[in-house]
């Protein structure tokens, strides 16, 4: 008996061994994408991040791009090309190893790329970028905005990356259940049901961006609005919030949204730039009580420690705050920091919350999350258990536009401007270690270009829902075929403004982990904290902790002096 | 002669392998700086270190690092060993349901860290909370989320998937005592107790100084699956050193890495002659037997 008990065991860890090791074998022949490698061909080997984007837009680029470049030679021997994907690919772009990789193209995020370059990894694509895409007349560099070019430019002059998916973070709302508890702002404040339309067909306020007849109509156009909304929804049944308890560091996505909102694109990539030319930002310099004493100053690398002052950062918290002192009424009770609930339960419990009697308003993520509840799998079960009602044709989800003003006098129509900011550092770029290799140089180049064209791009859009970061148009049929909630995320991205955490500025490129992640540590009384919710749980004040992270001029001189004259 | 030439070289090749070899360039790197434009790192000689003393003096973590990374030792040392020896004791005179005790202790050891540490979490984080709604009616955070107990927490689950290791060990020294000197002492009249301190102890005194001065040499390194637990994001005053290197590894750039070098020699120069000190003092405190 102990014989066989030690047998069966053993034969389990031989298994879970033998599992491992094949999980990072390439084409993973357990996966429905795995193909034979086809020798009268020449190969190009892809890796694409295993992520919430998903692997199905590359496949269908893949067969278009195999299908027409079927007769050509790219070594002799062989005709056609086969891309073979790496479906399994679950290492975050910081930490690739591309010396050493048998992939040759990358689609990844949080892409340290001026690290890569300036040791060499990467392949120079600047023909690729200043030549027309596969097939068409405009080149690919003039699809991409002015920040882009001179950012990835500003090493030496040449291009190494192209931008893959665009990713903004901040709030999503179910708007099936706004509607059905009447849960937006009527243009008649005073209309007898606390200012929220009593008909779907009542008039709405004009929303964030002060404009009537469009996307945000009747949504909040002040925090206090914001908050009368959150009591609101506590009051009909409705859980006003929901985020992972798993990962509080989302709770930070209202934090910025509402910041991103108060300080306007500008200042925002005065971040990354630490250069506002004769422009100025507002700072706040103390408090008086509880009163920001602000002033307004121009930024330069000199006195870029002062970014961390500015007063849009503060409201930020102060919302953040606010929404940890009623976390019991306005907090979806796993997410208060309940380690088991992670990204994908949050997103699970907004989905079928409405079906469920549980109805959620408001989802802290980025905006694909629509895109990973079919990772992972979440999508599938709804429409397993609430069958057609649960399907994505029937459901209506929206980016929500906040507003960075926090109240309003009667009479006023505050008006804010739509930022996104793009966070996720997404690129594709061609492994420099082929560089030796000219029909592999050729094969990649030849599918970056394809990758690059409108059609690809809209495909990727229409496959994804998200975005690519370059300069494109959707058809109003390819409009029409993203879900509600695609729709609306591309409504946003042409009606806003994006900004990008790129930046040609020498200190931020050197120092880009220092001034993108991380950024809302804090120390207050000699107790630091990693994120503002745990101290909001614990009693910090948002004045507090937004002093608590500010950065000393001491200090900024010691880590950056070198990019300007002390 | 040869043979024990060779036999003495084994160990100088292992470290010199798995030690040097592998660590020289960190080592080299401490005193060096990343230049972008060329792409290569340079020497700075004791810049680094200098910027590592400082920072000791500015970021309010490192407190919290030393604190934690000490009381998890401690913790594992005072409570965790006791109890390990105990229990060793139990399962080595076979007493009831020893067998039985002993797969239960082994268990967390055959199940990857990961899943012990989701099956921990949900314990802890939904099932106390749930029981004890059931049988007091009142609402409790789970103690992992509940930053009281937070630490705590994480420490006894250290303690716990630790625990069976040690037994293992433990138990096994204790089966290779002489069953004459146990005889002998029986026939004595000694009771459980006393074998266990006269005589069972002392005999497993090698392989518990190996376990408290191996712990300790390794102080620096136990991230105290933090990162199981919280990933990139654990609340800084939870924070130990080895969660800090392995997590800023994770998130730094190639102009952070020389600082993490530079930081990690500090505290091999500090690790290093206590840990020496510590085996002596093992050495000392015990049977003259090592």
């Amino acid at each position: 008996m102990k014989k066989l008990l030690a047998i069966l065991l053993s034969a389990v860890c031989a298994v879970a061994v033998m599992v491992g090791c094949d999980a990072y074998r390439p084409g993973n022949d357990d996966d429905k994408w795995y193909e034979q490698v086809d020798p009268s061909k020449t190969q190009l080997y892809v890796s694409n991040l295993k992520g919430g984007i998903g692997h199905d837009w590359l496949y269908n680029v893949k067969q278009r791009f195999e299908a027409a470049y079927a007769d050509h030679v790219f070594e002799e021997g062989k005709k056609g090309i086969q891309v073979m994907v790496d479906t399994d690919n679950s290492v975050n772009g910081a930490w690739l190893i591309l010396p050493t990789s048998e992939w040759e193209v990358y689609f990844s995020e949080n892409v340290p790329f001026n690290d890569y370059i300036s040791q060499g990894q990467l392949l120079d694509i600047s023909d690729v970028v200043k030549a027309p895409a596969y097939g068409e007349t405009e080149t690919i560099e003039s699809k991409l905005d002015e920040s882009q070019k001179t950012a990835f430019t500003a090493m030496n002059g040449n291009y190494y990356v192209l931008p893959h998916y665009e990713a903004y973070r901040g709030l999503s709302y179910n708007v099936t259940v706004f509607e059905d508890n009447k849960l937006f702002l009527a243009d008649d404040k005073d209309n007898g049901n606390e200012g929220f339309i009593m008909r779907l067909t009542d008039k709405r306020s004009a929303g964030p961006n002060g404009k009537y007849g469009d996307y945000d109509d009747g949504l909040p156009a002040t925090v206090e609005e914001f908050f009368k909304l959150c009591d609101r929804m506590a009051m009909v049944g409705v859980t006003p919030i929901v985020w992972p308890g798993a990962y509080v560091g989302y709770a930070e996505y209202i934090v910025d949204a509402f910041a991103q909102a108060f300080m306007g694109a500008d200042a925002c990539r005065y971040d990354l730039t630490f250069d506002s030319g004769n422009d100025t930002v507002e700072i706040i310099t103390g408090f008086n009580g509880d009163t920001p004493i602000t002033q307004q100053i121009s930024v330069t690398n000199e006195n870029g420690y002062l970014l961390r002052q500015q007063s849009g950062k503060y409201f930020g918290y102060a919302v953040l705050q606010n929404i940890i002192k009623n976390i019991d009424k306005y907090v979806y009770s796993l997410s208060n920091n309940n380690s088991t609930f992670t990204h994908y339960d949050s997103q699970e419990e907004f989905l079928v919350g409405e079906f469920e009697n549980k109805p959620i308003g408001m989802i802290a993520d980025g905006n694909y999350w629509w895109n990973e509840t079919s990772v992972s799998g979440a999508y599938q079960r709804s429409v397993n258990q609430f069958a057609d009602r649960a399907k994505a044709e029937n459901r209506n989800f929206s980016w929500m536009p906040l507003p960075g003003v926090w109240s309003a006098e009667d009479g006023e129509t505050p008006a804010t401007e739509l930022v996104l900011r793009d966070v996720m550092k997404s690129y594709c770029f061609v492994n420099g270690n082929i560089a030796d290799k000219p029909a592999k140089v050729a094969a990649a180049k030849a599918f970056v270009s394809f990758c690059y064209t409108d059609e690809s791009l809209q495909e990727f859009t229409t496959t994804t829902g998200v975005a690519k970061g370059l300069d494109y148009e959707l058809t109003s049929e390819q409009l029409a075929s993203l879900t509600k909630f695609g729709q609306s995320c591309w409504t946003m991205r042409q009606e806003g403004t994006v900004v990008r955490s790129i930046s040609g500025n020498q200190m931020f490129m050197e120092n880009e982990q220092e001034f993108t992640a991380y950024l809302h540590r804090s120390t207050v009384s000699g107790q630091s904290y990693q994120t503002p919710f745990t101290a909001f749980k614990a009693g910090v004040s948002a004045k507090d902790y937004f002093m608590g992270n500010w950065i000393a001029q001491s200090d900024w001189n010691r880590d950056y002096s070198k990019y300007f004259a002390v | 002669m040869i043979f024990y030439i060779c036999m003495m070289a084994l160990p100088v090749l292992q470290v010199f392998v798995l030690w040097f070899c592998v660590n020289i360039n960190s080592i080299f790197l401490a005193f060096k700086t990343y230049d972008y434009e060329t792409g290569q790192y340079f020497w700075n000689a004791f810049t680094n270190f200098k910027n590592v003393f400082y920072d000791f003096g500015r970021i309010p973590f490192f407190g919290a690092s030393i604190r934690n990374t000490g009381i998890i030792y401690l913790a594992n040392l005072i409570i965790g060993t006791p109890l390990s020896v105990l229990f060793s004791f139990y399962l080595y005179k076979k007493m009831p349901m020893s067998g039985v005790f002993k797969t239960i202790l082994f268990v967390p050891h055959i199940l990857s860290a990961l899943i012990m540490v989701v099956i921990y979490k949900y314990f802890v984080d939904r099932a106390i909370p749930t029981i004890t709604e059931i049988f007091t009616g009142k609402q409790i955070e789970g103690l992992l989320a509940n930053s009281d107990t937070t630490l705590a927490t994480i420490i006894f689950y250290n303690i716990w998937t630790g625990f069976g290791t040690s037994t293992v060990m433990y138990s096994s020294t204790m089966a290779g005592i002489s069953e004459s000197i146990v005889e002998a002492a029986k026939l004595d009249g000694i009771t459980p107790l006393k074998e266990l301190w006269h005589i069972t102890i002392p005999l497993i005194w090698p392989t518990f100084a190996t376990f408290v001065v191996v712990g300790f040499a390794g102080l620096f390194m136990n991230q105290a699956a933090l990162y199981n637990f919280f990933g990139d994001n654990a609340e800084y005053s939870l924070y130990t050193f080895g969660y800090y290197f392995y997590v800023s590894m994770r998130t730094s750039s190639i102009t952070q890495y020389p600082y993490l070098a530079a930081l990690g020699l500090i505290l091999t120069a500090v690790a290093l002659p206590l840990t020496f000190a510590l085996r002596k003092l093992m050495d000392r405190l015990g049977p003259k037997t090592i």
